[in-house]
């Protein structure tokens, strides 16, 4: 293409400043044959695990995890005062279509797409710390500034995995906008939009609502460009402007193309279309750790290396809060009594379910953040984790809660037997089925009657915000300190959950309701969880890794654990991983990430035939 | 008769709008609409909305009137050809549904087939044979057929062939998936075929063999057909120029409800399976409330039941003699 004029030398088709990097095996060869990934068509459009992966942020972490190093961005300076980042691009860096990506590119995204009123969306809230829509400054043609009201040290986490600032090339998403373009209105109707509005939404996807860019026409700065897509699959071709070259200068990615197999139904699809050897790479989107066993023995047929990666996102399989703010005043007094947190969690054999449901992988595991959190104490990963059933009872009697006259079940003053209702969404994890039913068996022991329910997911939210559920059930997304940190501590403050008008709220919704309002509704809860509540500002503010950043989160920590405010079961179980062993440079162990991602370098894979 | 057919088109006309305001409304039955689900799925992996938010996108996709205007909305799109927007898809309904419907047709036309051609004449050789060695083998291999979910056939079914060395779990081989169409595509299509079809069609035959034996027993002993004997007709033509075609009926009258079956499908069978058909695509629409995708698949759904009653009950006349419009008076 190069030799016919199609494209312009690879020279001038790099940045000066170009991203090197060093693939983890082999400097690899360009290989025409599409790498193999699996993804699903259903859901809300969130299509597989690897898009995201491939998405590229302005930073991104090293494969320890350790730190932040650049990315899209080649670098950054954290004012001291942490009222101000700067953000410097590569020269000569260029979207897929060829245009070149400047400061122009950030400027116009902060101008026209998020504060532009007539798009329709609220600036989202990390762009406004201290509630102050957050400056910007283009300094020169490769270097921004944005400026912050408060110090706000978490600015790196936050836009390092900002996906939104990157996806409005200036050039392109200008032909949407009636104020720059007569025919917008024109464009978006002969797209199929019903307005402008829409159609600069799904093209620049400008906030998250609509997943992964799903718009062969978008100009990226990812490895390879959307090329096709339908129901069965989806095709991405390389993306010749791409910046980043590897240690021995050529440019990547190495494979041409993906080709992403769309399912309907990916429990089923995955380990089948890895045992047949038709999947490069599978991960846990598409593996349950029940497949584990058949996949291993289907190895040398499929051709494949099955391993498990112990998680670093994640702190226990499942875990649960009990509703705070339960409308029923009875029920409301004993789980709002330490001692029944305390006697449940001592009710639970925490080994029986690891070797039950997980084959022995899993520890007991209480705490609700993982082991490597900053502040975190030994002590605490098994604070009431031992399967203690005379103790538990004690607690009990101590309550004063009697046993019915066969001596079965624990009732309630007014004779009705005590029973906890957990609700759960059907979508959701394989295996909560059954530990839901080990932990049934196991509270009969000290009398409480735990019931699972089955609701479909919007009907769950929708019980959880009427502050209808008895316990809020989980296992625990989002629980590394990076994420908590840059985003929202989601198992640490009420209602241990997302704190979201109308989303998936947990336990004690209204205790959160109190504290977002300064008490003008909801309902006040106890010192403690005010108390966390002001701590989760302090700390978010903080320079990460401070002595005051410790104390803080260690505070938070200390709270949760001793209130058991979430108690959690047994730890996460690994994510299962199946790789082709043709595929080189990709990981063949690890550990899954703290941010909920891997950085897999998938630029530097390729299939060796 | 054709005042009696126009008749049947009115009623079918107003039937269809009935179950389309039904259908538009049950589906919005659930409490949450596609916003809160994507809002949920969102939360799940790491990312929050606020309710200013959540109103503006429900504004964008037409979700924030009430009931009744939505529906009319909807409906006075539908009646200009305009299907909708399929929220999960991003994509226009007829589209999303347009993709899949070819490969679906294919797949239920050739069940179907499959389901009379080994059907019909099992079911007549064990009438002709009743309690014989032959018919008892296949009975016994019919209630295995009918009682084994087809879901867990699909998943042995699947472990089989794929120790066997073929390619299970959608209807192309990865190669294939992005090519032309051609002898390779068609072939490696051809390839795919017979388990989806085997799995889908089983409990179907099993099912059809015991109606036509039952309904032929009832007809062999008749009088009509010892008459036919004794006047000296050859057994061949005499079983199949009557008894036979009497014993039709029933299959007949149920060809109406096959023709929604083509389109919807095995749903768990084809989740199963991964095929790319209209099944999985109208369940996944319905569990994420994708409101136009799975209203205007199940507007479809229901004009084709709808159709396809009249259908039967004009072959029925075809095949029966017996049967016949009568007039009704005053």
């Amino acid at each position: 293409m190069v030799a016919s004029g199609d494209l312009p030398d690879l020279e001038s088709r790099l940045p000066t400043d170009v991203s090197v990097v060093r693939p983890s095996q082999f400097i690899g060869e360009y290989s025409a044959t599409p790498l193999k990934l699996l993804g699903t068509n259903g859901g809300a459009g969130i299509e597989s695990q690897f898009t995201e992966s491939m998405n590229q942020g302005l930073f991104t972490t090293d494969p320890g995890y350790s730190k932040f190093v650049a990315n899209v961005a080649k670098g950054w300076d954290l004012a001291e005062d942490g009222k101000s980042l700067t953000i410097y691009f590569r020269e000569g860096m260029k979207w897929s279509d060829g245009d070149d990506f400047t400061a122009n590119d950030i400027v116009f995204w902060h101008k026209e797409v998020l504060q532009n009123e007539d798009l329709g969306f609220p600036v989202p809230e990390r762009y406004s710390p201290g509630g102050e829509l957050m400056g910007l400054e283009k300094i020169d043609d490769y270097t921004v500034k944005f400026t912050f009201s408060i110090p706000y040290f978490r600015s790196i986490e936050v836009f390092a995995r900002d996906e939104d600032i990157l996806i409005a090339p200036e050039h392109f998403i200008k032909r949407y906008m009636p104020s720059y373009s007569d025919g917008a209105e024109a464009l978006a109707k002969s797209e199929g939009y019903g307005s402008w509005q829409l159609a600069v939404q799904a093209h620049a996807n400008t906030t998250a609502q609509m997943g992964f860019t799903k718009d062969p026409l978008l100009p990226t700065l990812n490895p390879w460009v959307l090329e096709d897509i339908s129901s069965t699959s989806s095709l991405w071709v390389r993306n010749p402007f791409y910046w980043r070259v590897d240690t021995s200068g050529n440019q990547l990615p190495y494979a041409d193309s993906l080709l992403i197999q769309l399912t309907d139904k990916r429990e089923t699809t995955g380990p089948i279309k890895t045992l047949a050897g038709e999947l490069d790479f599978t991960d846990y989107t598409g593996l349950a750790l029940t497949d584990y066993p058949v996949l291993k023995a289907g190895e040398a047929k499929g051709g494949y290396t099955v391993s498990l990666w112990p998680r670093a996102d994640q702190s226990h399989a499942m875990g649960f809060a009990l509703n705070y703010t339960h409308s029923d005043p009875y029920t409301n007094k004993i789980f709002n009594d330490v001692k029944f947190r305390q006697a449940l969690s001592l009710g639970l054999d925490r080994d029986e379910i690891s070797e039950n449901v997980f084959f022995g992988l899993v520890e007991p595991y209480t705490a609700p953040m993982s082991p490597l959190w900053s502040g975190y104490e030994d002590w605490m990963g098994t604070y009431f984790a031992e399967h203690d059933v005379e103790r538990a009872n004690k607690l009990l009697d101590e309550m004063g809660i009697a046993w019915d006259a066969n001596n079965t079940w624990r009732i309630r003053p007014d004779g009705e037997r005590i029973i906890i209702t957990g609700t759960w969404a059907t979508e959701w994890l394989p295996y909560s089925q059954d530990v839901f039913d080990l932990m049934s068996l196991q509270w009969k022991d000290i009398g409480i009657d735990f019931q699972s329910k089955f609701v479909e997911e919007a009907a769950l939210q929708t019980l959880f915000v009427a502050n209808q559920t008895d316990v809020g059930l989980s296992n625990s997304d989002g629980g590394s300190e990076f994420l908590a940190r840059g985003d929202y501590p989601i198992r640490l403050m009420p209602p241990w959950h997302w704190g979201d008008a109308d989303c998936c709220a947990m336990a004690a919704y209204e205790w959160r309701t109190w504290l977002d309002s300064d008490g003008d509704t909801g309902i006040e809860p106890p010192a403690d969880v005010k108390r966390i509540y002001e701590l989760v500002t302090l700390w978010q503010n903080e320079p990460y890794g401070t002595e005051d950043y410790v104390a803080y989160i260690n505070e938070i920590l200390n709270i949760n654990v001793k209130n058991l405010y979430y108690v959690g079961t047994v730890s996460s179980p690994p994510a299962v991983y199946a790789v082709s062993n043709n595929l080189m440079n990709a990981p063949r162990e690890g550990v899954f990430g703290p941010w909920g991602e891997v950085p897999y370098m998938l630029d530097t894979w390729y299939v060796k035939e | 008769m054709y005042t009696y057919i126009i008749h049947r088109i009115l009623f079918m006309i107003v039937t269809v709008i009935i179950l389309s305001i039904l259908t538009f409304m049950i589906i919005q039955l659930p409490a949450g609409d596609f916003v809160t689900h994507l809002a949920a799925q969102f939360a799940r992996s790491g990312q929050s909305f606020d309710q200013a938010q959540l109103d503006i996108i429900r504004e964008q996709f037409g979700l924030n009137g009430t009931l009744v205007e939505q529906y009319l909305a909807w409906a006075g799109n539908v009646l200009q050809g305009d299907l909708g927007w399929s929220f999960q898809f991003t994509r226009p309904v007829s589209e999303v549904i347009g993709e899949r419907i070819g490969l679906t047709v294919v797949i239920s036309l050739s069940t179907l087939l499959f389901t009379y051609l080994l059907a019909i004449p099992i079911g007549v050789y064990s009438a002709t044979h009743q309690y014989s060695i032959g018919d008892n083998i296949v009975m016994f291999i019919g209630f295995i057929g009918l009682a084994i979910p087809s879901f867990l056939l699909a998943l042995i079914l699947m472990f089989v062939f794929l120790n066997a060395g073929f390619s299970v779990g959608g209807l192309f081989s990865p190669e294939y998936l992005r090519a032309e169409w051609g002898p390779g595509k068609i072939w490696d299509l051809m390839k795919h075929l017979p388990l989806p079809i085997i799995i889908i069609g089983t409990a179907g035959t099993a099912g059809l063999i015991r109606v036509m034996r039952a309904s032929l027993l009832d007809e062999i002993g008749k009088q009509y057909v010892i008459t036919a004997r004794a006047k000296g007709v050859h057994e061949t033509k005499l079983l199949y120029k009557y008894p036979v075609r009497v014993a039709l009926n029933p299959i007949a009258s149920t060809i109406g409800w096959e023709l929604p079956a083509i389109v919807s499908g095995g749903i768990i069978v084809e989740l199963v399976l991964n095929l790319p058909t209209t099944g999985p695509m109208l369940f996944n629409a319905l569990m994420n409330q994708d409101l136009f995708l799975a209203s205007s698949s199940l507007l479809f759904l229901n004009m084709l039941t709808v159709i396809g009653t009249f259908l039967s009950d004009i072959l029925l006349v075809t095949i029966d003699p017996r049967i016949r419009f009568t007039e009704q008076e005053g």
